[in-house]
């Protein structure tokens, strides 16, 4: 099936069962970017589009790449500094970084506590937790080092607990 | 009082519960539909992917327009102070890369062309002893700002955000918050909406 359109029309019969599921998730990506939903919703918007008119077939990685894709271009044209070159200095794989915490989600504070980490921090760590990506994976799909990510993902653990305290207490 | 979870349960619970719109879902499933059935042959498959994204951006657009027109509830000046006061102080503490390193205001004006408002520099810095250090473009509530980084006479960091006074931001009234353990000022100056974030004395 080289036609792009019969492989479209195949692709969208394959796709309507789970394309809530992969919309969904597409959108959870792109919050997990913007941390901002009417922006998440535009950018999976924009995705549509963008691979409805290339024909492309429809699979979650691609998904997820073209909408990180259309994020960086807004950033770009917002001239907004986007994701840091970080260093790998700072992973420490001894530190326990799956500790208990008091419900956190309903109080509001885990979403601040988000807001705050950096866009790469808060990528890694959906991709990581939600996703189910391990740090090779992720580098893969973010043009980044396995030791970089691993960085990336301490760093944000390891904020995440300073914010909402992590012996269990909650500042 | 709910039992200690872990916190990448917490963290899961918190992205699953985000969901697209049913508007927006509707939207781009009928984009999906539309695409898979015109599409069928392979002669006229640009022509007819152009028309189903003329089509769906002309949706959009006609969509967006009643929205702007219609609109939902305008939220009230104390919401919009709040939903500035919160982005000044996240602003603040992410202190992300200056895009323009400078020592005074007038090379800013230089600096930054891409402003709709020529930056200024208040009063109320230079009483402070407030040295300009850089700044870099922002936007608070979708209206274009300048994100200006001043440090005081002890090195402590202040972040001035400058931006023009659009008709919807026109509502929020002066004042100070405490937040994040900052404390934000909201004040208007030289035609300008200044919020300034800085550390609690």
């Amino acid at each position: 099936m080289s036609d792009p359109a019969l492989r479209l029309v195949a692709d969208s019969r394959e796709l309507s069962n789970d394309i809530d599921e992969i919309l969904d998730a597409g959108f959870r990506y792109a919050f997990s970017l913007s941390h901002d939903g009417a922006e998440a919703e535009d950018l999976v918007q924009d995705a549509c589009l963008a691979m409805l008119t290339s024909g492309a077939a429809w699979d979650r990685r691609y998904f997820f790449a073209t909408i990180r894709n259309r994020f960086i271009d807004r950033f770009r044209r917002s001239r907004k500094v986007l994701f840091l070159t970080l260093d790998d200095s700072d992973s420490d794989s001894g530190a326990d970084l799956t500790w208990e915490a008091p419900d956190v989600l309903e109080s509001g504070l885990l979403d601040r506590a988000l807001s705050r980490l950096r866009i790469e921090e808060r990528e890694a760590l959906f991709l990581a937790v939600v996703e189910g990506y391990t740090a090779e994976e992720i580098g893969r799909n973010t043009d980044r080092p396995r030791g970089t990510i691993l960085s990336i993902l301490h760093r944000a653990k390891k904020k995440l607990r300073e914010f909402l305290g992590g012996d269990g207490g909650v500042r | 009082m709910m039992e200690p979870r872990r916190i990448d349960d917490q963290i899961r619970d918190y992205y699953r519960g985000h969901r697209l719109s049913d508007d927006a879902r509707a939207r781009m499933k009928a984009a999906l539909r539309t695409g898979a059935v015109e599409t069928n042959g392979s002669r006229w498959w640009w022509t007819r992917v152009a028309i189903a994204a003329v089509l769906l951006i002309s949706v959009t657009a006609i969509a967006l327009w009643f929205a702007v027109l219609r609109g939902p509830a305008p939220a009230s000046p104390q919401e919009l102070a709040s939903i500035v006061v919160q982005t000044a102080a996240v602003g603040h503490n992410e202190q992300q890369e200056l895009e323009f390193r400078v020592s005074r205001t007038a090379e800013l004006r230089e600096a930054m062309k891409s402003l709709d408002f020529t930056p200024v520099e208040p009063e109320v810095m230079a009483k402070m002893n407030m040295r300009v250090v850089g700044a870099r473009y922002t936007t608070i509530e979708g209206v274009m700002a300048a994100q200006i980084l001043y440090v005081g006479p002890n090195g402590e960091p202040c972040t001035l955000y400058e931006l023009r006074q659009v008709q919807r931001l026109a509502r929020i009234p002066s004042g100070e918050h405490d937040v994040d353990g900052l404390r934000v000022s909201v004040w208007r100056e030289k035609g300008l909406l200044m919020v300034l974030a800085r550390p609690v004395a």
